[in-house]
């Protein structure tokens, strides 16, 4: 029962999911199920979160629970009022192969193994307790909205500057099971797993044709430890995996758009980006990234609509999240130091310490297995394969987060460095 | 001449299609339709070397003369090939049978490029395979926790099983109910013990909405090694909660959670140092 009502709770964020993806791809029917299907388990965290976090201010559970499913509820409605055709414009869509059903086993076996995995292990970690399901408790026991003397009354523990994606949604499962259980949210990363083989799935369908090549990335990725195991992965309580998830529908999205330059895809994007902040802290990075992809597209069209309909939503949420902290009185942190050209001068000592421990990251093969090398060989492929510059947008998606993420460290207010790296990276320093 | 005017065109034409057909196939990657196509005409081009072979040593056939000048590492089924795909009469010109070998032979480099390529991307996706599954089996312990058991405070339990109790944050909170809910507590524990951070920081979880500050004692009679989330030492402070620390007289009227942890009501402000031993 316990399980059912989980599941219940997570069909409620995909139907809102859904009905949005339905009304953001209007006039567009270029998009196939599985990238649907994908966006809308992405969004749909992302809408439940917010309705949550924007209604708890006003109402308290059990009106607040039913206010955000029948909002769902309607918001699918709507949307497949408005764009129904955009599902089976015409039957190939649901045509099957031999490939198809070989994909849909694999994905279906990966599904399986990571709830498995997940339920298996049902310890949430360290940040997975403290850093967000604590918030989903405090929520919990506030009746279903977030206590703001959380940000007030010197509650230090768990950073309380942290964005709400994660806590929310577990938060959202607890108001449906009407009591707290850690091992029952861990279905959040299986869920989102989901999302991430059908946003693959849609995404290699629609920019290099269907066929068995699509099962690639779908194994490649569940192949990965990093993704799977340990802390930060999909069986983890860790935000780590849903920032993934979300960057991944933001990345096929602006990719998508550098192909096919349709409102849709921009809409889409835009909608994804407004979650990578509201996921965690480091989305700003990601943000930045998905900025320096669709700036050449800006450049050489001569025109913002780019970056207002792709990058600016995403600028809001920052901007807004920082507000609220500031309106909340939420103490300041001094993990890292103002992003000045002053303070990278006065750090750049730190360069070859951070290059070295980021190769050693990118090179531990329990961790990212082939990954790293296989990414290479991709680079190589796409540099001879593709013509122009469409390699421009992949190789800003893949190499911006793995140049940004380490040089984040020369603003770091950690004195010396390497004790903070390892407070991201986990194991020995 | 009209006749040879007419081979002549059909023979250029056929080199054209040839080379167009070349270009989609080198361009197989851009679409998934020709990538699809190119894997199709490379078996079926193994295929019809093998039978263009087969035919030229059964029946010896004597359309199909295998030249002793031809190039050095042509082979006879690549002759074969060449002779079927164009000049069913065998070559009659040097030139264009010299062409029509370095076509066949392009031709079967690019066939040649596409498996090596696949068996790459084979060769990387059972890497991938075997490295997943052999961390996966690493880091899962099959001996832990069945399933069935969906603990609804896992963690906090797991963090907290150095207190060597059964269900060890379900006790505590019951224990909590005692302090009031807007109340503050003071958590007093060994300053040298490597759980002191990770069990304050589950007492903190566990206690919320109650504020709880700590005070890391150090050896008898010295001074605390820290103070954690320190609030005004006038406080009122409510609650205290002993960690690997002899609760003394403070004892009084306060809960036991197993062996190693002890709750108390308190009233009052006075120096957090004095809750130490």
């Amino acid at each position: 029962m316990e399980v059912f009502l989980s599941l219940a709770a997570l069909f409620f964020t995909f139907l809102a999911g859904f009905g949005v993806v339905l009304l953001l791809t209007q006039g567009d029917s270029r998009f196939s199920m599985a990238e649907i299907a994908g966006s809308a388990i992405v969004l749909g965290t992302g809408i439940v979160s917010l309705l949550l976090f924007l209604l708890g201010l006003i109402l308290h559970d059990p009106a607040l629970r039913w206010s955000v499913a029948l909002i769902c509820l309607a918001i699918a409605v709507v949307g497949w009022m408005r764009n129904r055709k955009v599902l089976a414009p015409s039957g190939q869509k649901l045509r099957s192969n031999g490939s198809q059903l070989v994909l849909i086993a694999v994905v279906l076996v990966q599904i399986a193994v990571i709830s498995w995995v997940s339920l298996y292990l049902t310890h949430l970690g360290w940040d997975g307790l403290f850093n967000w399901e604590s918030k989903a408790r405090f929520v919990f026991l506030n009746r279903g909205s977030i206590p703001l003397h959380l940000y007030s009354r010197d509650f230090d523990f768990g950073h309380v500057r942290y964005p709400l994606l994660l806590p929310l949604t577990e938060a959202w499962i607890y108001s449906w099971l009407g009591q707290m259980n850690q091992s029952l949210i861990k279905l959040v990363g299986p869920y989102l797993y989901l999302g991430a083989m059908l946003l693959l799935v849609g995404g290699t369908t629609a920019l290099f044709g269907g066929g068995w090549r699509r099962l690639i990335p779908v194994v490649f990725v569940g192949s990965v430890p990093t993704f799977v195991v340990g802390e930060g992965s999909a069986t983890s309580g860790y935000a780590d995996f849903p920032l993934a998830v979300v960057y991944l529908s933001a990345s096929v999205h602006c990719v998508r758009y550098w192909q096919t330059r349709t409102a849709g895809s921009l809409r889409l994007l835009g909608a994804t980006t407004v979650l990578l902040a509201w996921t965690k802290s480091e989305g700003i990075v990601l943000l930045c990234c998905i900025g320096a992809a669709l700036l050449p597209l800006a450049l050489w069209e001569r025109k913002l609509s780019p970056i207002i309909g792709g990058v600016l939503p995403g600028v809001a949420m920052v901007v807004g999240w920082r507000v609220f902290l500031r309106v909340a009185h939420a103490p300041l942190t001094d993990e890292f130091t103002p992003v000045t050209w002053k303070v990278f001068v006065a750090n750049s000592h730190r360069a070859t310490e951070i290059l070295n421990l980021t190769i050693r990251e990118l090179g531990d093969w329990s961790r990212w297995s082939l990954l790293w090398p296989v990414v290479l060989m991709g680079f190589i492929y796409l540099a001879v394969r593709l013509r122009g510059i469409a390699w421009y947008p992949w190789t800003t998606l893949i190499l911006g987060p793995v140049v940004m993420y380490p040089s984040v460290f020369f603003f770091s207010g950690w004195d010396p460095v390497r004790s903070h790296v390892f407070v991201y990276r986990p194991g020995p320093p | 001449m009209a006749h040879m005017d007419r081979h002549s065109d059909h023979t250029r034409g056929r080199h054209a299609q040839e080379r167009r057909s070349e270009r989609r196939s080198s361009n197989w990657q851009s679409s998934g339709s020709s990538w699809r196509a190119s894997r199709k005409r490379a078996g079926a081009g193994i295929f019809y070397l093998t039978a263009a072979h087969a035919v030229g040593n059964e029946k010896g056939n004597p359309s199909l003369p295998f030249p002793a000048n031809r190039a050095p590492f042509l082979s006879r089924t690549l002759w074969y090939d060449c002779c079927l795909s164009g000049c069913q009469n065998g070559p009659q010109n040097e030139q264009m049978r010299l062409e029509r070998e370095r076509t066949v032979i392009r031709r079967i480099m690019i066939r040649c490029g596409e498996y090596v390529s696949f068996g790459l991307v084979m060769a990387c996706v059972t890497g991938l395979v075997c490295v997943g599954s052999a961390v996966l089996v690493k880091e899962v312990d099959l001996r832990g926790p069945s399933v069935k058991r969906l603990e609804p405070q896992a963690t906090t339990d797991l963090f907290l099983s150095i207190l060597l109790i059964e269900r060890p944050a379900e006790r505590l909170e019951r224990a909590f109910r005692q302090i009031g809910p807007s109340d503050r507590v003071l958590f007093v524990g060994p300053g040298e013990e490597p759980f002191f951070t990770q069990v304050y920081y589950t007492v903190s979880y566990v206690a919320f909405p109650r504020l709880v500050s700590a005070v890391a004692c150090g050896d008898a009679g010295k001074e605390p090694v820290r103070i954690m989330f320190q609030m005004a030492e006038t406080s009122n402070i409510k609650g205290l909660v002993f960690f690997k620390v002899d609760p003394g007289r403070w004892a009084m009227g306060g809960t036991q959670v197993g062996p190693r942890m002890y709750i108390a009501p308190h009233d009052g402000a006075r120096p957090w140092k004095s809750f130490c031993p």
